[in-house]
């Protein structure tokens, strides 16, 4: 798997898709923090959901950097498309842990915030970004040419899943009561979110709550995707 | 132990509705050589992926001997990465869990038996039958069972055809066996195995059998043909194999049963022969 990751590192780096999301992902960072004074765990807020959506957009890109044919080829010398596809992912993740480094430590260092902020904050934020971004990994995969071959018809679905995953706790009020077990195909980022929000009165079981939710539900997303690639391989829809 | 390597038993595989392959049944064995042609579209890459287990069957089995067999599978086009063919090589050796220093040698052991440099130049900027070169390359890093090559041939020049002839008998003689999906009649004629022909989604040797013997005497023209029109050649005759040289002109294989049709073709659409020859192929 490290050789597969080194592979797909370099073949994305060359790629230079990495490029747009990356840069709105730090400019991003830098601009929300120009005004100072800012409120430490509602800030972190902002910065997961942003590296949900471009963690969204990297995994996007990584999963189909390859053309079919050296996707074949590499799937020989791998062995098997999960090992494959399981690098992909883990290396879309891998990819935006440096992001998440900097999501925290920026603002703590520069001392954007209206106080500093602790340790165990600092720690906690840093997991919740972690969190966000496997989470986003997990969603991402299903939205690969291999299940969707248009890839205008994948990007825009993919894009709705984020806009519906933002404002899940809305719609998910709005539902009667059968149809609001629908939104557990939606990934829990508001979860996350909505504990930074009131991150000062929640419990310490409720602040690892989300964490929780995210790991589950990627575990299921990803168990299921892989599943899925196994029985079909190389198959794209007709 | 069995001397099959991989069966196909009544395989069928669909896309959606269309049926590209119906109650296919074929048995690669240990050492042996297996030629398969067909017209464009006819399903010779699908039949190839199946072998390779990069797709499902749809209805049937695909038995293979071993869970250790080592398959090198060479696609029909190589994409463009953004790397040199040594570090492409490594790459793809590491993944497959060749040690290192092992990996070096072999690496440098292929670039001389392909006569390609161990060059700084990104594949990027490779020409086609370089690009094919690295293919093969790296489907033969491991030394395989079975050699899976869909459509190995296309875009080399003919002293790489004659180079790459002579690897592939020296790794069949290693014992490996070889699948190939070859357009060519005049390299088939000159691959010591056994031709299936696919038609309409089904495999045959009969067909095979009957159409080689046209293909005993073979005609090389070249000739200067539009894009347009070349397609429509292309699919007027699926039998003929086409390279493109400069200046619009075309390297066109034709075999006997073709030939005056073919010619008339030319005729209809104006088309200047540069040159023409016959030849007689040595079986």
């Amino acid at each position: 798997m490290k050789a597969l990751i080194s592979y797909l590192h370099t073949c994305f780096i060359r790629s230079y898709r990495f490029g747009p999301p990356s840069f709105i992902f730090l400019a991003g960072i830098v601009f929300v923090y120009s005004v100072v004074p800012n409120p430490v765990m509602e800030s972190y807020s902002f910065s997961v959901s942003l590296l949900f959506v471009i963690t969204t957009m990297l995994s996007y890109s990584i999963i189909d950097n390859e053309s079919v044919n050296q996707e074949a080829i590499t799937m020989i010398h791998a062995g098997n498309i999960v090992t494959l596809y399981l690098s992909k992912m883990l290396y879309s993740w891998l990819f935006t842990v440096p992001f998440a480094v900097f999501a925290v430590l920026y603002p703590a260092i520069f001392q954007k915030f209206d106080r500093a902020p602790s340790i165990a904050e600092l720690l906690m934020s840093f997991l919740y970004h972690l969190s966000a971004s496997w989470l986003a990994v997990a969603m991402a995969c299903w939205f690969c040419t291999k299940f969707i071959r248009s890839r205008l018809t994948s990007f825009l679905l993919l894009s709705l899943l984020v806009v519906v995953a933002f404002s899940s706790q809305s719609i998910e009020n709005f539902l009667p009561g059968a149809l609001q077990y629908a939104m557990l195909i939606v990934p829990p980022i508001y979860r996350i979110m909505d504990i930074l929000y009131h991150y000062e009165s929640e419990a310490l079981v409720m602040k690892w709550m989300p964490i929780g939710a995210a790991l589950l539900y990627s575990a299921v997303s990803i168990v299921a995707f892989l599943a899925v690639l196994m029985r079909r391989k190389q198959d794209t829809p007709s | 132990m069995s001397d099959a390597l991989i069966t196909l038993q009544n395989v069928t595989k669909q896309y959606g509705p269309r049926t590209v392959l119906s109650d296919i049944s074929l048995c690669i064995n240990r050492g042996e050589t297996i030629i398969v042609m067909g017209g464009n579209g006819s399903g010779k890459s699908t039949l190839l992926r199946l072998v390779s287990g990069l797709i499902p069957v749809t209805s049937g089995k695909r038995v293979v001997d071993s869970s250790q067999l080592v398959i090198g599978y060479a696609p029909d086009r190589m994409p463009k990465l953004r790397m040199t063919s040594t570090e492409y090589l490594t790459h793809m050796g590491t993944i497959a869990q060749i040690p290192k220093q092992q990996l070096q040698v072999r690496i440098k052991e292929l670039h001389s038996l392909f006569n390609l440099e161990q060059s700084a130049i990104k594949m990027t900027h490779y020409s086609k039958g370089m690009l094919q070169k690295v293919n093969l390359m790296q489907a033969t890093l491991r030394t395989p069972d079975l050699l899976v090559l869909d459509e190995p041939f296309s875009g080399l020049d003919k002293e790489s055809i004659a180079h790459l002839l002579t690897s592939l008998l020296a790794i069949q003689t290693e014992g490996a066996s070889i699948i190939a999906a070859v357009h060519d009649p005049l390299v088939v004629s000159q691959l010591d195995g056994k031709t299936y022909w696919i038609r309409q989604g089904h495999i045959s040797t009969e067909a095979t059998n009957q159409a080689m013997r046209f293909h005993d005497t073979i005609f090389e023209l070249v000739c200067s043909v539009e894009l347009n029109t070349l397609d429509q050649l292309a699919t007027r005759f699926p039998n003929a194999s086409y390279q493109l040289a400069v200046d619009n002109l075309v390297a066109f294989t034709i075999v006997q049963r073709d030939y005056h049709s073919f010619m008339m073709e030319l005729l209809k659409y104006e088309i200047e022969i540069i040159s023409l020859q016959r030849k007689e192929i040595q079986r």
